[in-house]
């Protein structure tokens, strides 16, 4: 059983985590943490909600514990300052002029609607999954992610 | 610098080559690694619980078995206590009734003696 999870949603919980981390290597701990907690919780899952919900539900909590660890003052209703220095730091990321725009526009995003707006259009996850994971409504989930996709228009637009 | 690969993802974001295989397989080693553990751990704590629970029912019986016995024993000490009080108001029932027998003798004698009837 964890084997197949493993082999079916290895990638997709990596690039989630990698989207919300930003580098490969801090990616690398979130996941093998989330998957420790996978296995181990696997036993006393009960199925009140889909497994894929569960394991990006841990995915995610894992992420917001590694950045309020890394981070002193974690408030996700905040413009993160320091992504594009982060993404810059990654010996992992080499990305062309558009793309580096692209990142510009995403840094002016709340942390909050960066991670509604990746985890939508990005890893093209349903409305009623993220709003599960971030524990919000998801009327309101909505809202942030249209009022970001808003953002990034008029950003690129500008850039 | 490490040796970077292009992946599918558009952002820019790259990860070293075959990194998902040799991830999985890592992954699987580390949860293998904490499994036996794991076993362990489980298989003694049911031993634990039931040594804890079959503890304290002989903690239990050996206080129950100690009131009992306390309990008895005080009944046999108060039953001899009734026994001998009966016993004593039985004695001292009978030296009174002794007394009065005598005081009745006393007075007839004394009776007869005053009226000459018998002597």
């Amino acid at each position: 059983m964890f084997k197949q999870l493993l082999d079916l949603h290895h990638d997709q919980l990596y690039w989630m985590i990698r989207k919300i981390v930003i580098t490969h290597h801090d990616a690398e701990d979130v996941l093998q943490n989330t998957w420790i907690k996978i296995h181990n919780g696997l036993p006393g899952f009960k199925g009140n909600s889909k497994i894929k919900t569960w394991m990006y539900r841990i995915a995610y909590n894992e992420c917001m514990r590694f950045l309020s660890k890394k981070r002193k003052h974690l408030n996700l209703d905040e413009v993160d300052h320091s992504y594009l220095d982060t993404l810059h730091s990654d010996v992992y990321y080499s990305a062309s002029e558009c793309t580096e725009k692209y990142h510009q526009a995403l840094a002016k995003l709340t942390e909050k609607e960066r991670h509604i707006f990746t985890l939508k259009h990005h890893q093209a996850l349903k409305f009623r999954l993220i709003s599960n994971l971030l524990a919000m409504n998801i009327n309101s989930v909505k809202t942030i992610y249209y009022k970001a996709e808003r953002k990034m228009k008029q950003e690129l637009i500008s850039l | 610098m490490k040796n970077k690969h292009h992946s599918l993802d558009s952002l820019g974001y790259k990860h070293p080559k075959d990194f998902s295989k040799i991830n999985k397989q890592k992954l699987l080693d580390i949860i293998g690694s904490q499994s036996p553990k794991e076993e362990r751990k489980i298989r003694w704590i049911p031993w634990v619980a039931i040594s804890g629970i079959a503890a304290s029912l002989v903690f239990v019986l050996t206080l129950e078995n100690n009131f009992f016995t306390s309990q008895a024993q005080r009944a046999v000490v108060e039953d001899s206590q009734v026994t001998s009080l009966l016993i004593e108001t039985l004695l001292l029932e009978e030296e009174g009734l002794d007394m009065r027998l005598q005081e009745a003798l006393l007075d007839d004698f004394e009776n007869a003696f005053v009226t000459n009837e018998n002597f």
